[in-house]
């Protein structure tokens, strides 16, 4: 969903879209995707677009991050154009009905409402029979297992956050996570970089913006922040997945500091 | 009949005023005051609650000068798309300027309700050091105040009897602006924290309602465990309206008595809300307080099974008002549909909207059971995944009482999932058979042809929500030259533009407000019309164009556009991204 690709509809946000990186375009999304095939074979999905096959055919091969989002691009993209700033949306093309779209603003449920689901076990059943079992009270919200992703990096994946109980560990877990996927990744760049500096890359502590890479993540209001920003806990009550982000890829108000309920009540830059 | 008037004519001003006081309706006093000049002029002294359904479409001052006998003012802010974050941050529908002049030309004023408005701690602590007998402060969907103006209204408002913050978004890193009432303070009777983030003091909470002996309604927030709760409603067993916080527990006999006989002690109960984090067993401690409740309130309890809510709800027989979560299942509806006989409103929510697991049976068949079960049904929300015409019908045949009527599919553009019809029949039926019909959100694929009939039929519909529905123009011709009551209109995602916009431009004098966002309306368009019509303002909301205003053309179309009539012209506070053409 960057800012090259039409979106299905112009109204998202700016609190919204902050999440995925406005550099990071969609195609660089796509390659984001996780999926059954060897890293590098981006033009798979290409593919399936050209056979026009359905989105949700039961192949089940997609298992994409952003399933949701690319499809809806997908959607769109021929039919969207750009006119003098404005997007013209053709808002009445048939969206397929048996996907859920992710449009902002739909179905129409207040906040206050959503903060309420996503921070409540949306499952009833045996869980929290379970529980009631153990006796433990707070073990009622959701899991702590949450997805991760790196730039570059063409698979996703999940990190709990019950075994790693503070930012160090969290960081170091991480680094473990994506260390070799990295190497494999770029290793002409890496060829490179190892004449300034030798040994693989470490992953900075959290929030810190002197390395190369830092973890972002976006919270259950759909807000990206520095890790780091908020006491472990209350991260861990609110972070709904994470991402290792290029440094330089930050927006500035999240590299320029400052504590994350500041930025969080400060207003989008009016565009014009 | 000359006579008669010229009669009436001699009663003297006091005894119209008297007479007048029994009106309550602001559209009767409206009409009363447009009689005569002597009418208008009894009318102007003589009304006390005042009304502003659009912050921006008359100054403060006007109004107090109009009415400088006033006590009581409701106010609402922003547009009704704001609740679904259509609305861009900082668009305005801030209270400062309201509260700055009411403070200053209409100290007696008691009574302040605000919507979806921006209230800062600053206008909180103007309130509260302003008006000398203020009583009830009410919040709604507001946002921009803290534990600051919280702290002032505390300290200030001697004779506060409702605070009421429902909904709002709330900068509050802690609850010890409790601690700020005063220690004589004892007149409240309506206390609602249930939308505060933060820990509650409880000990300060339980020494100001032990305190407050007329205390009726009390509703806290998630933070306040089990055990705490009941201490709180150890010491008011006169409640009528509870808000509980975590229903939750460790497993504990102790707890689960005490809590059975809190709730039996509560014997005028009869609101229940809250149930955050439901543990089902505890559930049942409610149980002996079910047959005097009138509103249940379950939905922010995402916990509980339909078999659990089935055991509740039968016990309720009494229920005017249900909010449930979807998990309540057909199955636990068709039970609603057989215990509670005077059901009047029932919501329905998504436990899981985003999911693309619809395994949840919650269909149709749900709703045309309470339809059929419950008579007095005539209000309506619900959320669901599929629907049918038929059912549709069925409930328009089963209920024609209904006054409000929103339906979500969730699924964008969905037909009768029998048929592959669209819908267009099915809510053809709502708008014919309800009469009464006041409210009505629409969705799933609908063509232009519902808006014909919607048009044609719903004379009585005030308010009309439309999502990615329509095909043409001809869409909002229909409504706009039908629909003889509608006074807001909002629109989202749907193909209507300029033809139907300018050939109807002299409707929108009579509504509060249009709304329309991702349409085909464009900036000429809204030109034409603000020019055509002066007492609009047409509000163009462009957040991501570039260039600067004035280089857009004239056939751009707009991403959003807001328009409403004013007595007072273009706002003062817009943003930039807001250009009131």
């Amino acid at each position: 969903m960057g800012t090259s690709s039409p979106r299905l509809l112009d109204l998202i946000p700016k609190c919204q879209q902050e999440w995925t990186p406005t550099d990071l375009g969609y195609a660089d999304e796509r390659k984001l995707e996780l999926r059954l095939a060897p890293p590098g074979h981006e033009d798979w999905a290409m593919v399936k677009q050209k056979r026009g096959e359905e989105e949700e055919d039961s192949s089940g091969l997609t298992l994409s991050l952003f399933h949701n989002k690319s499809s809806k691009n997908t959607n769109n993209s021929s039919a969207g154009e750009k006119r003098s700033g404005f997007q013209k949306i053709p808002s009445h093309t048939p969206v397929s009905a048996t996907h859920l779209p992710s449009v902002v603003g739909w179905p129409p449920i207040r906040s206050f409402r959503k903060n309420i689901a996503s921070s409540s076990s949306a499952k009833p059943s045996s869980e929290v029979k379970k529980i009631e079992i153990r006796g433990s009270a707070t073990a009622a919200t959701s899991s702590t297992l949450v997805k991760i992703n790196m730039d570059g990096i063409p698979f996703g994946r999940k990190v709990d956050l019950k075994t790693h109980n503070s930012y160090y560990k969290l960081s170091s877990a991480v680094d473990e996570l994506f260390r070799d996927l990295f190497a494999v990744q770029t290793e002409e760049e890496k060829m490179k970089k190892k004449k300034n500096k030798p040994g693989v890359d470490k992953i900075t502590g959290p929030g810190l913006l002197d390395g190369e890479f830092t973890l972002v993540y976006e919270d259950i209001e759909g807000d990206r922040m520095l890790v780091g920003d908020v006491p472990w806990n209350m991260f861990v009550s609110t972070v709904k997945r994470l991402r290792v982000q290029k440094s330089s890829e930050l927006s500035p108000a999240l590299a320029l500091g400052g504590t994350g309920a500041d930025r969080k009540h400060r207003s989008a830059p009016p565009v014009l | 009949m000359l006579e008669v008037m010229a009669a009436l004519a001699a009663f003297p001003d006091e005894v119209w005023e008297h007479i007048f006081s029994f009106v309550e309706s602001d559209t009767d006093r409206n009409a009363i005051s447009l009689v005569c000049t002597s009418w208008c002029r009894i009318d102007r002294y003589s009304r006390k609650k005042i009304f502003v359904g659009n912050c921006y479409a008359v100054c403060p001052r006007m109004v107090i000068r109009r009415f400088p006998g006033m006590r009581s003012l409701s106010i609402k802010g922003k547009p009704h798309f704001a609740d679904f974050n259509l609305v861009p941050y900082e668009w305005g529908g801030g209270a400062f300027e309201w509260i700055v002049a009411l403070a200053e030309e209409c100290p007696l004023l008691e009574e302040l309700r605000m919507k979806r408005m921006v209230v800062t701690d600053e206008c909180l602590e103007l309130v509260g050091s302003s008006f000398r007998n203020f009583r009830i402060l009410v919040m709604l969907y507001c946002e921009g105040f803290g534990n600051v103006g919280l702290a002032a209204i505390a300290a200030n408002c001697r004779n506060l009897q409702i605070l009421d913050l429902n909904d709002n978004k709330v900068d509050d890193r802690s609850s010890h602006w409790l601690g700020h009432f005063p220690d004589v303070f004892n007149s409240l009777t309506n206390l609602n924290l249930s939308c505060l983030e933060g820990e509650l003091n409880v000990p300060l909470l339980q020494r100001l309602v032990s305190r407050c002996s007329s205390l009726k309604s009390l509703k806290v927030n998630r933070t306040v465990s089990l055990d705490k709760l009941i201490d709180l409603i150890r010491h008011t067993p006169q409640l009528v309206e509870l808000g509980t916080g975590r229903f939750t527990a460790d497993p504990c006999s102790e707890l689960y008595r005490k809590l059975g006989s809190s709730f039996s002690g509560c014997k005028a109960l009869s609101c229940l809300s809250g149930f955050w984090e439901t543990c089902p067993s505890y559930l049942q401690t409610v149980y002996p307080a079910c047959d005097g409740l009138t509103t249940l309130n379950l939905s922010n309890t995402f916990s509980i099974q339909s078999s659990e809510l089935i055991m509740l709800v039968q016990q309720c027989r009494n229920l005017r008002k249900l909010w449930v979560t979807d998990h309540i299942e057909d199955s636990g509806l068709n039970v609603v549909a057989t215990s509670c006989k005077h059901l009047q409103e029932l919501r329905v929510f998504p436990s899981d909207p985003y999911g693309v697991d619809d395994a949840i049976p919650l269909t149709e068949h749900g709703l045309v059971a309470v339809s059929i079960g419950c008579p007095m049904l005539n209000s309506v929300l619900y959320f669901c995944r599929q629907m049918t015409n038929l059912a549709l019908f069925t409930v328009a045949r089963n209920r024609p009482n209904m006054i409000k009527f929103r339906l979500c599919i969730i699924e964008l553009h969905t037909p009768d999932y029998t048929t592959l019809e669209p819908l267009d029949s099915g809510f053809r039926a709502i708008v014919e058979l309800c009469k009464g019909l006041r409210r009505l959100s629409l969705s799933g694929l609908l063509t232009d042809r519902v808006f014909q009939s919607i048009g044609a039929k719903a004379n009585n519909l005030e308010m009309l929500s439309v999502a990615f529905a329509g095909n043409s123009d001809a869409g909002l011709h229909y409504i706009l030259s039908g629909c003889k009551s509608l006074r807001k209109l909002e629109i989202r995602d749907c193909p209507f533009g300029d033809k139907a916009l300018l050939g109807n431009g002299a409707k929108l004098l009579t509504m509060r407000s249009l709304w329309m966002s991702s349409c085909s309306v464009s900036l000429g368009a809204c030109k034409l019309l603000a020019k055509k019509f002066p007492s609009l303002n047409v509000e163009v909301i462009n957040e991501k164009a570039t260039e600067p205003r004035e280089s857009w053309a004239d056939n751009c179309f707009v991403e959003k556009v807001y328009i409403y009539r004013t007595l007072s012209g273009p706002r003062a506070d817009s943003p930039d991204y807001v250009w009131t053409v």
